[in-house]
């Protein structure tokens, strides 16, 4: 079984077609980089993929449920179930610490317990910076506890938006090591990125051009896909 | 970590936060004032009333067959209400004694004169002027009335000799002071009772008894039923035009704290609306957030209504204490006198604080509920 699968996926902002029949598979386990220029329908079809966003046209199935027939409700559940959201600008919860932000999402899906949340932070390097604001913490830190937040609930799917476009080169190294442990872990991982020395740490390369699926290639440089 | 988003939601917020809740803070303080003042209002204008007269009158059945009734078969009365009710019972004497006037060679002056129990009178007129003011109105005494001692040139310190029409029985009487009422006793001799009752060999008798009574129209009436009904030859009669403004001027200012305590209510409501409204737009990206990591509407209506309750107790709180203070401020120049610290409000008060935040979320959590997340990531 598939861990996603599009089928003619098209999406229309009113007189602006961002996708445009686009049909793709990806396995579960892969690690998908979406690349392509500015305004090329990239993060709509991660948005797509992550039920944050609904597709005009087509049909998505993600880990076997039809999300493109989901009501708004189903559709959280599923977000907080199934995804875990790594985006370029963080997002954190600017009066909540870095504990308490990976927390809320233990909220919002079940309970929360503290210790696994300190231990998700502690794997990504943060074990010293529970208690801090999000204002209190650099770039690759913040960036560090949305990766923290988004495996917490132990989600299949990772979905990363420009996850380093925020990040100086040794941040930005350390976040794709993460990303590198998830994909190990078992998790699908589907990056958006504008970044070739990115794109080849994952399995595939998807190229999308003016919503069109332009070009899938497997990537040379990939150790995961030598090994 | 409900309390905690909540507790740190609701600290870390800017100067809007304090706009709400000062709104709350002014509505729930209006109907506190409001509040604390019309519960001793009730109580103190009917005191205020209470100084310009008695509100019940008891008279002979039939003045024409006996004009006067006795006065131990009032004071054995057993008076079905507190001490407190009563403010003062005043049996009045009326009789006309001749005035000897010294100065136009023995000239006698037929006056009308009142006895009465002076103190008790003093409780049940208290807005008598008496010059020089007096504490007690001894049997040897007598008050003038301010037009009967400018008709006959009388002044305090002097003797009268008076002599009464039906016994001839005289006696002098030293005035102790010269009163003004605005009324019938202007042209009076006031005498204690035991005074005239003794010149008039009517002992024990009255024409009739002045009353105060405490407490609102309702309690008057009973009262006076209940006298008419066990003393069978005295009528009690209350004294409606009294009871009736009373009555009327509670009814009007009811009505005006009401339209205020409404017009306010309904103020701090919108603005309350408006402000939290104002707040989630700027709060857009973190609802957009939360909404994006799996948070439904239950989980932000919960947030929102629990913030909303926080800021309407806290600030009904605050508003309860603001109402008491502004309570005593008003009492203490309209009434010279402070409110008693009434406890009771404070819940209708919370109440009320809570029905405003409850109806004002209304705006905000339906422009929550409106967010969607992937406006708000895009960053539109």
């Amino acid at each position: 079984m598939s861990s996603v699968s599009l089928d003619t996926i098209s999406k229309k902002y009113q007189n602006v077609l961002a996708l445009n029949g686009v049909s793709l598979t990806i396995a579960p386990n892969e690690w998908i980089a979406v690349m392509g220029p500015s305004g090329s329908g990239k993060s709509t079809l991660l948005n797509i993929i992550g039920g944050l966003d609904r597709p005009t046209a087509g049909k998505i199935i993600v880990e076997g449920e039809d999300i493109s027939a989901l009501s708004p409700k189903q559709l959280a559940v599923f977000r907080r179930e199934k995804i875990g959201f790594v985006f370029q600008q963080f997002y954190l919860v600017p009066y909540l610490t870095a504990l308490e932000n990976v927390m809320l999402a233990q909220y919002f899906h079940s309970m929360t317990d503290e210790q696994e949340a300190t231990a998700a932070l502690e794997r990504v390097g943060l074990g010293d910076r529970l208690r801090h604001l999000p204002s209190q913490l650099s770039g690759g830190e913040q960036q560090r506890v949305c990766v923290a937040r988004a495996l917490i609930n132990h989600p299949r799917l990772i979905l990363a938006d420009e996850p380093t476009g925020n990040l100086d080169a040794e941040n930005e190294r350390i976040v794709l090591d993460l990303l590198a442990d998830l994909h190990r872990d078992g998790h699908t991982v589907i990056v958006v990125t504008h970044a070739p020395h990115i794109g080849e740490r994952a399995h595939k390369i998807i190229r999308l051009a003016h919503g069109h699926l332009a070009d899938v290639q497997l990537s040379a440089a990939c150790q995961f896909c030598k090994a | 970590m409900f309390t905690r988003i909540l507790l740190k939601s609701f600290r870390g917020r800017d100067s809007r936060q304090l706009v709400a809740f000062l709104a709350v803070v002014i509505a729930t303080s209006v109907a506190a004032t409001l509040l604390t003042i019309r519960a001793d209002t009730s109580a103190k204008i009917n005191v205020e009333l209470r100084a310009y007269g008695a509100n019940l009158l008891l008279m002979p059945v039939d003045a024409e067959i006996k004009p006067t009734f006795s006065v131990s078969r009032i004071m054995q009365y057993p008076w079905p209400v507190s001490n407190d009710t009563i403010r003062g019972v005043a049996p009045v004497l009326y009789g006309v004694v001749n005035f000897i006037d010294h100065a136009v060679s023995l000239n006698q002056n037929a006056v009308v004169t009142l006895g009465t129990d002076f103190t008790a009178m003093r409780r049940v007129n208290s807005f008598w002027d008496i010059q020089p003011p007096i504490a007690d109105l001894q049997n040897n005494e007598i008050l003038i009335g301010q037009a009967a001692a400018r008709k006959f040139g009388l002044s305090t310190g002097q003797w009268v000799k008076l002599k009464a029409v039906a016994t001839s029985d005289a006696a002098d009487f030293r005035i102790a002071g010269i009163v003004t009422t605005g009324e019938n006793e202007d042209d009076q001799f006031i005498l204690s009772l035991n005074a005239l009752q003794k010149m008039l060999a009517l002992p024990d008798e009255a024409t009739l008894a002045l009353i105060s009574v405490q407490g609102g129209s309702q309690i008057t009436e009973k009262l006076a039923a209940d006298i008419s009904r066990r003393l069978t030859e005295i009528k009690a009669k209350p004294v409606r035009k009294i009871a009736e403004s009373e009555t009327h001027i509670l009814k009007i200012l009811t009505l005006l704290m009401s339209i205020v305590t409404a017009f306010t209510v309904i103020v701090a409501t919108l603005c309350l609306g408006a402000t939290m409204t104002a707040l989630i737009v700027e709060r857009r990206q973190e609802v957009g957030i939360m909404k994006a990591i799996g948070a439904e509407n239950r989980h932000l209506t919960r947030l929102v209504i629990a913030e909303m309750v926080l800021l309407g107790l806290s600030g009904g709180l605050v508003g309860y204490w603001f109402g008491i203070f502004f309570a005593q401020i008003i009492s203490k120049n309209v009434f010279n006198s402070y409110v008693a610290l009434r406890v009771e409000i404070l819940p209708v008060v919370l109440i009320l604080a809570l029905g405003i935040s409850l109806v004002a979320a209304i705006f905000p959590l339906r422009r929550a509920l409106q967010i969607e997340p992937i406006i708000v990531l895009r960053g539109e």
